[in-house]
């Protein structure tokens, strides 16, 4: 998962034969980082199910095939 | 008798404090200093992290590489905050970083096109960035494991 500068930036590395995934904003990326890593470090946390992992990608609108497990 | 699930655990979670605390990966002499724990169970549950993709092993070693979030190499991201530095190797793992020390802070990479550097700041919990800046993910999330270091 890389950050560019701009849409435009995204397009002149794709250009230059780089294999396009799927773009997302800032913004939604930091929302569904905050509830991925959330308490990650502490005693009480457990791996997710697949269906869990399913529903925190789903829950900041990741549905398509490309967030399928 | 402490068992097996408990001591892996138990190393996960010192594992997570020496990168908050000490921005840095603990050797195994750490972790088995820390916990009280013969060297061979602690590489034992290195082991299970590390088969469960909690943790990650630098290719071809035993060597602690990711935490997940936190990376133990230099790494394409840099991220600051509370006068610490750690590295990550993608926007989602240095965000991952601010979100899990649960502070504003500062992410520096590169762009990937012109090579300039790109700051993504969280501050008073939002994101601080150059306008139109976004993220691209160029592999499936089904096939993330393949090659964690590239996603």
């Amino acid at each position: 998962m890389l950050a560019f500068r701009s849409e435009g930036h995204l397009e002149g590395w794709l250009a230059r034969g780089n294999p396009e995934g799927e773009r997302m904003s800032l913004d939604v990326q930091w929302d569904l980082t905050q509830r991925w890593f959330a308490g990650r470090h502490l005693p009480g946390w457990r791996r997710r199910t697949r269906e869990e992992v399913q529903a925190v990608f789903s829950s900041v609108g990741l549905t398509s095939t490309f967030w399928q497990l | 008798m402490m068992c097996k699930m408990d001591q892996v655990n138990l190393v996960r979670v010192e594992l997570y404090r020496w990168f908050v605390e000490e921005s840095r990966a603990p050797s195994t002499d750490d972790l088995a200093s820390a916990l009280d724990l013969p060297i061979p169970d602690v590489e034992t549950s290195l082991r299970e992290l590390a088969a469960t993709d909690v943790i990650a092993f630098r290719p071809g070693t035993e060597d602690i590489w990711l935490v997940h979030p936190f990376c133990a190499t230099d790494a394409p991201f840099t991220v600051t905050a509370a006068d610490k530095r750690w590295d990550a190797i993608c926007i989602w793992d240095a965000l991952g970083i601010l979100a899990l020390v649960e502070s504003d802070g500062e992410v520096t990479t590169v762009c990937p096109d012109c090579s300039d550097p790109l700051a993504i700041a969280i501050a008073g919990g939002r994101v601080v960035a150059p306008a139109g800046a976004l993220v691209h993910f160029g592999v499936p999330t089904a096939r993330w494991y393949e090659d964690i270091g590239y996603t």
